[in-house]
């Protein structure tokens, strides 16, 4: 199998992750798809040319979106559940991590985050997204899902917590926003980065990105 | 279990399917409770402090789970039968996930203008135009040229919880009759056929299909 993916993209690196975690490593091949995935070979492998994709063996085609690829990672490889709980109701409440990610916390990030990649940001959508992640959803992180375990709903870190705090880093981006991130935040995104040290250089990429970003916004009051 | 649900909300209404098509209720598995009113008080936050629905509270004090795509799975997976709505096949369900997922980070997001006004949110009207263009441009071909490409579900042959996941959503449209009216043929045909397919949950999709149909508020008369 081939997993296609952007080097300092969060949404990568959770399925990096999973790979060097497994030592998928002879199974899966790493193709780095920066540049490439509008081209005619890309788009016949992935016609919505995104990254992840995930390249199966045979005539089995692909897939792609980032918790799809986990899941599937996980369901073929990690047969002790270690990063996707077999138990049904312990699944379950990483499923609705995995869910919440994409539905309420993702889309609070771009307006504060793509500024990196030269995209055009709407600096008031990201002043009222970041307080929303202040007010809201870092507390529904930290007092629900963080609530009684170091990682969402579990001792040990799963695919929602790669899910979810590589995605933190993007805030970097802007450092009076950063400032404002509380503590727990922080030593919670610090966790799960260390618990996987084969995505090391991938999370560093983005991290150097973000930290050193001076463009437009980089200097913004949260 | 207790399913809480908004009867007239789309992102239940997959729930409920399941829960009908694998008759739950009536065998007493999952008892399906109306919350429409009830997301605020105590007795739900303590239950899920992010007060919305469904919700899946499980029995024996195991808590609950929310967002309607992790519930449909862990019904699925719970539940004789769910393997007929959620295959277990890891290529074809990791192609299933994938379809829910496109769901939550494509395709739902770009109906917010289009569709919330009728829930009493305030929209942009440029912006539900824009969106509209883009469900044309990019993600009716998706839907339609990639997961139905071969087969009259999203890589099925038979309806799973993926195709539960998307049309429902596709009701919402008809807020906006002219916006519905550009809305592609064979769009409209695999949304009939997905409903048709649960009979069980009728009186759900119907609630949500007359509030949309009749809707003329700000917005219904809009030109796409």
């Amino acid at each position: 199998m081939k997993l296609h993916i952007l080097p300092p993209s969060p949404n990568s690196h959770g399925c990096i992750a999973v790979v060097k975690h497994l030592k998928l490593e002879d199974k899966i091949e790493i193709v780095n798809a920066y540049g490439k995935t509008r081209t005619d070979e890309f788009l016949a492998i992935n016609p919505c040319h995104c990254c992840p994709t995930l390249e199966m063996d045979g005539d089995d085609g692909a897939i792609w979106e980032s918790n799809a690829v986990m899941r599937f990672l996980c369901k073929k490889f990690d047969t002790e559940g270690e990063l996707y709980p077999t138990d049904i109701v312990k699944a379950g409440r990483v499923d609705m991590v995995l869910d919440w990610r994409q539905t309420t916390f993702y889309p609070c990030i771009p307006n504060i985050g793509y500024v990196v990649f030269g995209m055009p940001c709407d600096e008031t959508k990201a002043k009222e997204d970041f307080k929303k992640l202040i007010d809201v959803h870092f507390k529904t992180l930290l007092d629900v899902f963080l609530k009684d375990t170091p990682y969402c709903f579990s001792e040990k870190p799963t695919i929602a917590d790669l899910a979810i705090a590589p995605v933190i880093t993007f805030i970097k981006a802007r450092a009076k926003f950063w400032d404002a991130v509380p503590d727990a935040i922080k030593e919670y995104h610090t966790r799960v980065l260390e618990a996987f040290p084969g995505v090391e250089e991938n999370f560093k990429m983005l991290d150097g990105m973000t930290t050193s970003y001076s463009g437009d916004g980089a200097d913004a009051e949260p | 279990m207790k399913l809480h649900i908004l009867p007239i909300s789309a992102n239940s209404h997959g729930c409920l399917a399941v829960v009908k098509h694998l008759k739950l209720d009536e065998e007493g598995k999952v008892e399906i409770v109306d919350a429409m009113g009830k997301t605020r008080t105590d007795e739900f936050i303590a239950m899920n402090p992010c007060h919305c629905c469904p919700t899946l509270e499980f029995d024996d004090d195991k808590g609950a789970i929310w967002e309607s795509c992790a519930v449909m799975r862990a019904l699925c997976e719970m539940n004789a039968g769910g393997e007929d709505l959620y295959p277990a096949d890891p290529i074809t369900r990791a192609k299933i996930n994938m379809v829910m997922d496109w769901k939550t980070s494509s395709i739902y997001p770009d109906l917010f203008h289009l569709a919330y006004m009728m829930f009493g949110v305030e929209v942009d009207e440029v912006m539900a135009k824009k969106q509209f263009a883009k469900l044309l441009e990019t993600h009716f071909p998706v839907l339609l040229n990639v997961f139905l490409k071969d087969t009259p579900f999203c890589f099925s042959d038979k309806p799973t919880i993926a195709d539960l996941a998307v049309a429902p959503i596709i009701t919402l449209l008809k807020g906006r009759k002219k916006f519905y009216e550009k809305v592609p043929d064979a769009v409209k045909e695999y949304y009939q056929r997905v409903y048709d397919a649960f009979p069980g949950a009728n009186e759900y999709f119907k609630m949500l299909d007359d509030m949309c149909s009749n809707y003329d508020g700000p917005g219904a008369d809009a030109e796409p």
